[in-house]
């Protein structure tokens, strides 16, 4: 039997296809004047990800947002949308992106079944029954004017309206910024529910590193317009340690610092980034590297530091 | 998606559009009330011409402010940008959707005005075709304009504002004529019988308009991704209202400062017989007799050259006299000249009978008085100038008679206190005609001078007509009592009894002619014909009859709707009998309810012009 298994060739487990890329950037770049707000952007996301990008208020999400749903033009740079490449992103390929901006503004005479019906003139894809199901879903009034409804309430309807139309990518800007904590959670659950039932992909901005976390599975941190970090939220945790450093301390050159703070009594606290294999080294292991979250890491990327 | 779009706009405007098709409605409404009651309206294809001209800047502007400019005060543009539709397919929905609006409103007032003449009038289809595309290209032309400002915004009124002034700044210091503008053209008072030519050039002027609007609109809505027009309906911030009040005001200062520097050219004819001295010139028409008009015109150059030093004016404007068998030979008429400077005045200057006193009595009033800008004829001190004219021309053509003449037709005006007879000088031309008004302030000219002598008399004439005393606006109206104190040391009191003394004496005096004119009895009466409709009907006696019957005139013209005094010379005239016993029906038909105006002359050989015996203001009824 033991030779017989030892004859019998093992199969090699084959690997899962890759996710097809639903959306790339090469080094988007888009000024206002002689303030440059985003500054070489290159992401990518694939299908069934939700990427959470990070970023203060003012660190350019929004601005690249408004370029990848076409709103804006990027001053350089590229975008692959949906399989098609351009300068620019088309109203065509609009059509199969779901977007929700950071402040809905709806026509507030409009209730929430004559915005569906506005809508659904703009997108080949509607689906009546779905935005139907959604509002009940996420207790939106249907016959209720905009004006009338609470922020809480605005988003959801805006989120309803962004997926009634089964778009293959979800773009979200700051969606619960506003929101009270009990609606954020409601509105993060149906989110994180709804991907799960559509599988689209999503690319979720916020400058709230819980709900980051608690939806995104790759995360992209952008600070002064430029993209410092790009990958998976388990990438991210194992690939960035807190250390205690002195002048003496000597660091392998695979490590980077992303933010140091002077202490008390000498020395600096320093959060460093390496490869996850990279902290294995006996080099690293005596420095008693203190593993971080999300929001420390994030911290360490956002505040302003002289050696940052 | 474009019906989606055009179901949002009904549904987000309709009470609005509501709203606006009742204006229009009530507007043309009213237009074809008046139409209706208009005899001389002619067509009725005149209702969209007068409609687009009010209509299309008023209804246009609530469009754009609707449609296009709401958009972006709610911020909803917004929402619009994130839907797979493209900036200029939005502009584009909105700017059809207006004019298809605007072309409807103007289509159905065309069909209507089509339908009302339908039975009395013939409306081919060429001019029906010629009508509407005149009438639409100017409504799209102002929808182009309107819709180009909404998108800018808080500037949208500073902008429109400019454009005026500058429209009108370029009619004033070029020679473009807003009235041969495209847009103004093509709603020219021929639009509602026009059928044979297309004023082609006129059309493509308001199209390249549309064309330049609508690029302008594009251009704002695509510039930097749209972030301009966005900016652009920011309110006004306090600072930027200053700062565009002060550009506002820097521009009303700076058009008003060149249009005070601005020189317009002399009237010149181009041939002419021209007499020159000092600061005085005097251009007569080549059309007279070379030797009647070279003394006609030194004759006036002496006359206004010794004017001007008596006023102690540098120069006078220039005065051109102009031959025309259009008038009477007692009449003299000033022609408005269009961007030149100087006096034109026409009369009958080759007729044997022509009244020399009269024509250089007008000149020299008019040069004068032109000389500063017309501005004694609208002051209190209006007496003087007349006064002058009248005394400088008497004393120039008539020497010693002409100051007895003066006299004499001034003791015809009923006995007055002094101060408000000059005072309220307009009323009083009205009721005592040129020939006695004139005489009468000459008259009072002639008091100071005999009671302060002759520089006293200069000195108060030179205080109201000398330009350089007088250069600054600010400087006050004198009172008669100022001028009389100041000037000649005298009162009003002193001045008026001297007056009332010398005309008593020539009253007493000059009896014989002066009573039969005081003793002249106008007889009006009103005859309704029918209906509403009445006759004048006139006759009048002297006592005792004279030896031959004179002939009398009467003038007559109705008033405006501001009641204002009329130019006599746009007066119609009739004349009759002295004394013939019988009533002589004006030949006007006077409807009930309108206001007209009458004045009777009767002509003294004695007095040597035409004496005022009425003047009358009447409500027909």
């Amino acid at each position: 039997m033991d030779e017989i298994l030892e004859a019998a060739p093992v199969p090699e487990p084959v690997p899962p296809a890759a996710p097809p890329l639903l959306l790339r950037t090469h080094q988007l770049r888009r000024s206002f004047g002689s303030f440059e707000a985003v500054r070489g952007v290159s992401l990518e996301l694939a299908a069934g990800q939700i990427y959470g990008f990070l970023g203060r208020n003012g660190a350019g999400k929004t601005t690249t947002l408004r370029l990848l749903i076409g709103v804006l033009r990027p001053d350089a740079g590229e975008i692959e949308l949906l399989g098609e490449r351009g300068p620019r992103v088309r109203p065509a390929q609009r059509q199969r992106v779901g977007y929700l901006s950071q402040e809905q503004v709806f026509y507030p005479w409009m209730t929430g079944a004559q915005l569906g019906q506005f809508m659904s003139g703009f997108y080949p894809g509607w689906d009546p029954a779905e935005f139907d199901r959604l509002l009940r879903l996420l207790d939106v009034p249907k016959d209720r004017k905009a004006r009338f409804l609470s922020g809480g309430t605005r988003a959801k309807l805006g989120l309803a309206l962004a997926l009634s139309h089964h778009p293959s990518l979800l773009i979200l800007d700051e969606p619960t910024a506003g929101l009270d904590p009990v609606a954020r959670r409601e509105f993060l659950d149906i989110l994180a529910s709804q991907i799960r039932r559509e599988g689209q992909a999503v690319l979720f901005s916020s400058h709230l590193v819980s709900e980051v976390e608690q939806v995104c599975d790759r995360i992209g941190i952008l600070q002064d317009g430029q993209l410092r970090f790009q990958g998976a939220l388990t990438e991210l945790l194992a690939s960035h340690r807190q250390v205690r450093v002195t002048a003496e301390t000597l660091l392998p050159a695979q490590v980077e610092t992303i933010r140091a703070e002077p202490i008390e009594g000498g020395g600096e606290l320093r959060v460093l980034r390496a490869e996850p294999a990279v902290w294995a080294q006996e080099a690293l292991v005596v420095l008693d590297a203190r593993a971080l979250t999300l929001e420390e890491i994030f911290l360490a990327y956002a505040r302003r530091t002289p050696r940052a | 998606m474009t019906r989606a779009w055009l179901q949002k706009e009904l549904r987000d405007h309709w009470l609005a559009l509501i709203v606006w098709l009742g204006f229009a409605a009530a507007l043309y409404g009213l237009l074809l009330f008046g139409l209706a009651e208009d005899q001389a309206r002619g067509s009725w294809l005149e209702a969209p011409r007068r409609f687009a001209i009010g209509w299309s800047l008023l209804g246009t502007t609530y469009l754009a402010g609707r449609l296009i400019r709401r958009e972006y005060n709610s911020r909803t543009q917004l929402f619009l940008e994130a839907l797979p539709v493209s900036r200029t397919r939005v502009l584009t929905t909105k700017l059809v959707l207006g004019a298809a609006l605007t072309a409807g409103v103007f289509a159905v007032a065309i069909g209507i005005a089509t339908a009302i003449g339908g039975a009395t009038q013939a409306h081919g289809p060429r001019l029906l075709a010629f009508v509407s595309v005149r009438v639409l290209s100017v409504a799209w032309f102002v929808w182009a304009l309107l819709a180009m400002a909404a998108l800018l915004g808080r500037y949208r009124i500073p902008l429109l504002l400019v454009l005026g002034l500058a429209l009108m700044a370029l009619a004033q210091f070029t020679s473009l004529e807003l009235t041969n503008l495209g847009p103004a053209r093509l709603l020219g008072d021929e639009l509602p019988y026009e059928d044979a030519v297309l004023p082609w050039a006129a059309l493509a002027q308001t199209w390249a308009g549309i064309a330049l609007c609508l690029g302008v609109s594009y251009a704002l809505v695509l510039a930097r991704d749209g972030l301009l027009t966005v900016q652009l309906s920011d309110r006004m911030s306090h600072r930027e209202k200053v700062y565009v009040t002060c550009v506002l005001l820097a521009f009303l200062v700076g058009l008003g400062t060149l249009q005070a520097t601005q020189k317009p050219e002399p009237f010149r004819l181009s041939d002419a017989v021209v007499a020159g001295k000092n600061g005085a010139r005097v251009e007569v028409s080549a059309e007279l007799e070379p030797e009647l008009a070279q003394e006609l015109a030194d004759r006036m150059l002496r006359i206004l050259e010794s004017a001007r030093a008596e006023v102690g004016l540098d120069r006078l404007p220039g005065l051109t006299l102009l031959p025309t068998r259009e008038l009477d030979p007692d009449e003299a008429e000033r022609a408005q000249v269009a961007n030149a400077s100087g006096v034109v005045l026409r009369a009958a200057l080759d007729d044997p009978q022509l009244d020399s006193f009269r024509l250089t009595m007008v000149a020299l009033h008019d040069v004068v008085s032109k000389a500063h800008d017309d501005r004694a004829m609208k002051e209190t001190s209006h007496w003087m100038l007349d006064g002058f004219a009248h005394l400088q021309t008497a004393r120039e053509l008539q020497g010693e008679e002409g100051e007895r003449l003066l006299w004499l037709r001034a003791a015809l005006i009923p006995s007055q206190p002094l101060e408000p007879f000059l005072r309220r000088w307009d009323p009083a031309q009205e009721v005592l005609g040129t020939c006695l008004s004139g005489a009468a302030a000459a008259s009072v000219l002639l008091t100071v001078e005999t009671l302060a002598g002759p520089q006293a008399r200069q000195r108060l004439v030179r205080r109201v007509l000398d330009r350089n005393a007088r250069r600054s606006w600010l400087v006050a109206d004198p009172t008669l009592e100022t001028l009389l104190q100041e000037e000649a040391g005298l009162t009003v009191e002193a001045v008026e009894q001297a007056w009332t003394q010398r005309l008593e004496a020539v009253r007493r005096e000059h009896s014989t002619v002066l009573d039969p004119l005081r003793a002249a009895r106008p007889e009006l009466e009103l005859r309704r014909l029918s209906g509403r409709t009445f006759e004048l009907r006139h006759r009048l006696s002297l006592s005792p009859p004279p030896e031959r019957s004179p002939r009398y005139s009467i003038r007559f013209g109705e008033l405006g709707p501001m009641d204002v005094p009329e130019d006599e010379n746009g007066f119609q005239l009739q004349q009759a009998q002295v004394g013939s016993g019988a009533f002589v029906a004006l030949p006007a038909a006077l409807v009930e309810g309108s206001r007209w105006m009458w004045v009777v002359d009767l002509p003294s050989p004695a007095l040597r012009c035409s004496v005022r015996v009425l003047a009358e203001r009447r409500e027909i009824r």
